[in-house]
């Protein structure tokens, strides 16, 4: 037996556990009866559903007919810097303030970059910040911490 | 006359000063999305919602919805000029467009595709007038019941648009129903999915999920892209098109302008599926189908009439029923609710300024789209010019500057930091976000409907069958489905999906 579409037959796999997941959680919740269905009910369905249709998808992936497909390279480089990035961000932002979390986030997520240079990350780096405190703090007053706490 | 009372109610509305502030802020950012490729109008919505926090409603909704349909005209312009489609549904525009362009008539291309746009902009914006009212009056007779069955076929509908397998788009619709279900239950205060997390007591805010998926992952996606663009920026001139290319342009709008109005009411319909429709509609149908794919002008002023049209008709379903069509009404959606405002046919009665007041701003920012976009042409291309890695990091700020203000927590910038790797990690596979989106913002009123439809039945589910509308509904869906799974219609449609 081969995995000719390779796509769908991880996919599948992947509703397939999430389903049945999903489906035990489900269980501990009360299903109710249908003319007041409890909390659990219709979670457990979905989840049921899902699991049977990610099973559907994963077999029929196997079927000597099926579309043959590649599963891409995945980046996991670029989710990273990226990912990295964004998490840095806010768990920076209580203790840095806005201004020095744009900063940080902007140089963290451009290293990411095939074409990273400091020059030019740095300048948007700070236009970036500027903006951020233009427009969000000083123009929209949205609530963040803008300072450093050590400062204020 | 009604029509004309409501309208003039809603132009007032829509010419004031602010709101008319506004039309212009959105229509400009959206046209300016609309260019920039690797960002497209929901991450842009998304972001911008906490702006529109300190706006009242109608002129926070004129705002995105200009925002959307601004995008639409941007995206047609690099379509046409560096053959990148900054939208999806300006794809099939840069085939012939992209050709003109490269035979010289840039100029013409662009002005099909900005004559287009408005013409089916007025048009739509009349539909939605003249429809919307009756449409909502139906929606009134609609009981729990035929509410679940609409929502069942809308997210069928759905499926048709996406463009890959339907078995995959149903699941990540089911994803995101199951998605949607997290937090505390209102009718039981039950928790589920939380594990005892107190961020997820209250549910994942559609922002995150929207952010996570449209934002992040398509950054993760674009980065590991390199790059290569030959723009025809240069050679834009002689705008006005010539007798013969208009005889040619003109039927082509009238019909693109039909089709994007129609598919863009119905559910599932929407920009992307229209402008699909319409291209291949024209091709069938043109004397010179030889010419498409070389730069036919059939080929850029029906998809580009359709695209805009259903953008906006696709606002019908979500004014009147509150049933969103496709991922930015899903947005829509939320913007209302933020602002306490539950869509449906009340919104007309309720809040009638706003109702009239946005489909009036429509007819304005198409006016303006058209005022801006073809002196300001030289100012888009330039933005082009700007490379990516100084794009994305700034696309990052305002993700996570938009998921943090939400309510001030930055557990949200963590929950979408994890949605958007399942994200990147799904499209790998194949799978497509917008359905899942969709899934997540219809779960807890596809669920309430269902409870509400079995009390009232007490417990029986043949209620579903039994009321006409939901039975029609369903036969509807049913309908669907088995259309799609007709081996010759299947293969059409993965065609007109694969028309580039």
């Amino acid at each position: 037996m081969e995995v000719r579409n390779k796509q769908n037959f991880a996919a599948g796999l992947f509703f397939l556990a999430f389903g049945i997941f999903a489906a035990v959680v489900a269980r501990s919740y009360s299903l109710g009866a249908s003319d007041d269905i409890g909390p659990g009910y219709f979670p457990f369905w979905l989840a049921v559903l899902l699991a049977v249709l990610g099973t559907v998808l994963s077999v029929s992936a196997l079927a000597p007919k099926a579309e043959a497909t590649e599963i891409g390279r995945l980046d996991w480089k670029a989710v990273a810097w990226i990912v990295g990035a964004v998490v840095l961000f806010a768990f920076l932002l209580q203790i840095l303030g806005i201004v020095f979390s744009v900063l940080v986030l902007v140089i963290v997520s451009s290293l990411g970059s095939h074409e990273f240079t400091w020059k030019g990350t740095l300048a948007s780096s700070l236009l970036l910040a500027a903006l951020v405190y233009g427009v969000f703090v000083m123009g929209l007053h949205l609530q963040f911490p803008t300072w450093p706490t050590l400062f204020s | 006359m009604d029509l004309i009372a409501n309208l003039s109610l809603g132009f007032a509305t829509a010419l004031s000063l602010q709101n008319l502030l506004y039309a212009f802020i959105g229509c400009l950012l959206g046209t300016l999305i609309g260019v920039l490729p690797g960002i497209g109008p929901v991450a842009t919505i998304a972001m911008l919602l906490p702006v529109t926090y300190g706006l009242s409603p109608t002129t926070a909704l004129i705002m995105l919805a200009g925002i959307f349909y601004g995008a639409q005209y941007g995206g047609s312009t690099t379509a046409i000029l560096v053959n990148l489609p900054g939208e999806s549904s300006s794809v099939v525009t840069a085939i012939d467009g992209y050709q003109m362009a490269r035979r010289g008539k840039a100029g013409t291309a662009l002005f099909t595709a900005g004559f287009g746009s408005f013409f089916a902009g007025c048009v739509a914006t009349l539909v939605l007038a003249a429809f919307a009212p009756a449409l909502a009056e139906l929606a009134f007779s609609f009981g729990p019941a035929d509410y679940f069955s609409l929502m069942v076929l809308g997210l069928v509908g759905a499926i048709i648009l996406s463009s890959g397998s339907i078995l995959k788009a149903i699941c990540m619709i089911l994803m995101g129903l199951l998605l949607g279900l997290i937090g505390t239950d209102v009718n039981s205060g039950v928790m589920r999915y939380t594990f005892g997390i107190p961020a997820l007591f209250d549910g994942i805010d559609f922002v995150c999920v929207a952010m996570g998926l449209f934002g992040f992952a398509e950054v993760i996606s674009n980065l590991s892209l390199k790059d290569k663009r030959e723009t025809f920026t240069n050679k834009v001139s002689g705008l006005w098109p010539s007798m013969a290319d208009f005889k040619r342009m003109l039927p082509a709008v009238f019909r693109g302008t039909t089709l994007g109005s129609v598919l863009g009411i119905l559910p599932g319909g929407g920009a992307v599926l229209s402008s699909f429709a319409a291209y291949t509609f024209e091709k069938k149908i043109s004397k010179y189908s030889d010419e498409f794919g070389k730069g036919a002008i059939e080929g850029v002023a029906g998809p580009e009439s359709a695209n805009n049209a259903a953008a906006q008709t696709s606002f019908i379903p979500l004014l009147t029923m509150g049933i969103p069509s496709n991922a930015v009404m899903a947005l829509m959606v939320g913007a209302m609710t933020i602002h306490n405002i539950t869509p449906g046919p009340q919104v007309m009665q309720n809040n009638p300024e706003l109702f009239w007041g946005l489909i009036a701003s429509m007819w304005v920012g198409n006016l303006m789209l058209v005022i801006l976009n073809l002196p300001m042409l030289g100012v888009w291309v330039k933005l082009l010019t700007i490379p990516y890695r100084f794009l994305y990091p700034a696309i990052l700020v305002f993700c996570c500057i938009g998921v943090y203000s939400l309510n001030s927590n930055v557990a949200n910038i963590y929950i979408t930091a994890i949605l958007s790797v399942f994200g990147y990690v799904l499209a790998k596979l194949g799978c497509e976000a917008a359905p899942m989106l969709l899934g997540f913002v219809l779960g807890p009123m596809m669920e309430e409907y269902f409870r509400r439809a079995l009390i009232l039945s007490q417990g029986s589910y043949s209620t579903f069958v039994t009321n006409p509308i939901s039975l029609s509904l369903l036969v509807a869906t049913a309908g669907l489905i088995t259309i799609m799974a007709v081996p010759s219609i299947k293969k059409k449609r993965q065609e007109a999906f694969q028309e580039d």
